[in-house]
């Protein structure tokens, strides 16, 4: 685990505690096939997956350990994955669009997921709020201790573009006809440092 | 790791989000995805640059070898010296096809002292723009034979490969567009 970080419980109207940690395991993969997935696509029972998929899971992770080339983080609490990020370290994803420093390296986000209740875009009642803040400043993070100056870059699905665009004041550099046309967004040197820096 | 801000600083940004969503990249709905995108990541990466030949040799574990070489250094102390993991360093000198992060090329080019860019061109991925940049790495390749210690024909091929990269105003469109 690397920290204990803030969630903002939004039944309860408080923050209650989460923990922040780095890298993947079985508990994660089941707790995604089993809290995630029927909600996403209402798989009966019947249609969770065997046995044999779990023994290829636990193959695949064996093999994917201390990777050299990405990160993947998560955030629990009450006992479930609130949401999960992979980030690549290099690459040719991983070279900065950004005008402020054309090809710079940086830390690009494979993937940056929540669980589905904690999508507006799927429940009327989220559960949490900040799993998307926490996982983004754990890449800031990362992008730093790689003395990558806190830069990071994103394809962002359609319904959190207003958030990296306006929440994290990310550069929106269009979208990209590479990637499912969707948006790509970077948080430039400078951008990183005032976020940090920020004081709402 | 260690973050980067602290709680309180989270609690605040927080509490001031909207509820709204975040997500970014690969749709992620079952752990199969996961455990897919883990596998992708670990793939050496191609770029897509539609027509361009590729590099067909490996001409930047050549110069790091070379210059392990030239220094006397075995893999652990080079990963050292220029602050990356051994295991990166082994797999660049092993795996032709390996692309190296970023940092490591930027700490790479510092130890060398040529320009980073010029050491992008020397990336697996890197399609050939450039005949003065192909003709110098193949001059360079041929100058070099695995002794322990480099003879004088291969250190002045090394220095002259040095040189060519310093000089290098050439670019690559392997940038991930």
């Amino acid at each position: 685990m690397i920290a204990t970080v803030p969630l903002f419980d939004l039944g309860r109207g408080a923050f209650c505690d989460a923990s922040l940690f780095q890298g993947i395991d079985l508990d994660t993969l089941r707790s995604i096939e089993a809290d995630w997935t029927p909600i996403f696509d209402a798989a009966a029972p019947e249609n969770q997956p065997e046995d044999a998929h779990w023994e290829w899971a636990a193959k695949a992770l064996q093999a994917l350990q201390n990777p050299l080339s990405y990160e993947l983080f998560g955030i629990e609490a009450d006992a479930r994955t609130q949401g999960m990020m992979l980030v690549l370290k290099g690459g040719p994803k991983c070279f900065s669009r950004h005008p402020e420093h054309p090809r710079a390296p940086l830390i690009y986000v494979d993937f940056l997921a929540t669980a589905p209740w904690n999508r507006p875009g799927l429940t009327a009642t989220p559960t949490y709020k900040g799993v998307g803040r926490l996982l983004f400043m754990t890449a800031v993070s990362l992008s730093i201790e790689e003395e990558f100056a806190g830069r990071i870059g994103l394809h962002s699905l359609p319904g959190a573009e207003a958030f990296y665009r306006n929440r994290l004041n990310m550069t929106d550099m269009g979208k990209d006809d590479a990637y499912q046309n969707l948006r790509y967004f970077e948080l430039s040197t400078t951008q990183a440092r005032q976020l940090i820096a920020a004081r709402p | 790791m260690k973050l980067c801000v602290d709680n309180d600083w989270l609690r605040r940004q927080i509490g001031n989000d909207p509820i709204a969503d975040a997500e970014a990249g690969r749709v992620i709905r079952r752990s199969a995805d996961v455990v897919k995108a883990a596998e992708a990541a670990a793939q050496p990466q191609a770029v897509a640059v539609a027509g361009a030949p590729k590099r067909g040799d490996a001409p930047l574990a050549l110069l790091i070898h070379m210059t392990r070489r030239r220094d006397r250094l075995t893999i652990a102390q080079f990963a050292e010296r220029i602050r990356v993991s051994a295991d990166e360093i082994a797999a660049i000198e092993k795996d032709p096809r390996y692309s190296p992060r970023p940092r490591t090329i930027h700490n790479l080019a510092e130890y060398v002292k040529v320009p980073a860019k010029a050491l992008l061109n020397l990336l697996p991925d890197a399609p050939v723009v450039d005949q003065s940049l192909d003709e110098a790495v193949y001059k360079f390749a041929a100058s070099s034979d695995d002794l322990s210690g480099l003879s004088r024909a291969e250190r002045r091929g090394l220095n002259d490969f040095v040189k060519f990269l310093t000089a290098y105003k050439g670019g690559t469109e392997a940038d991930g567009k």
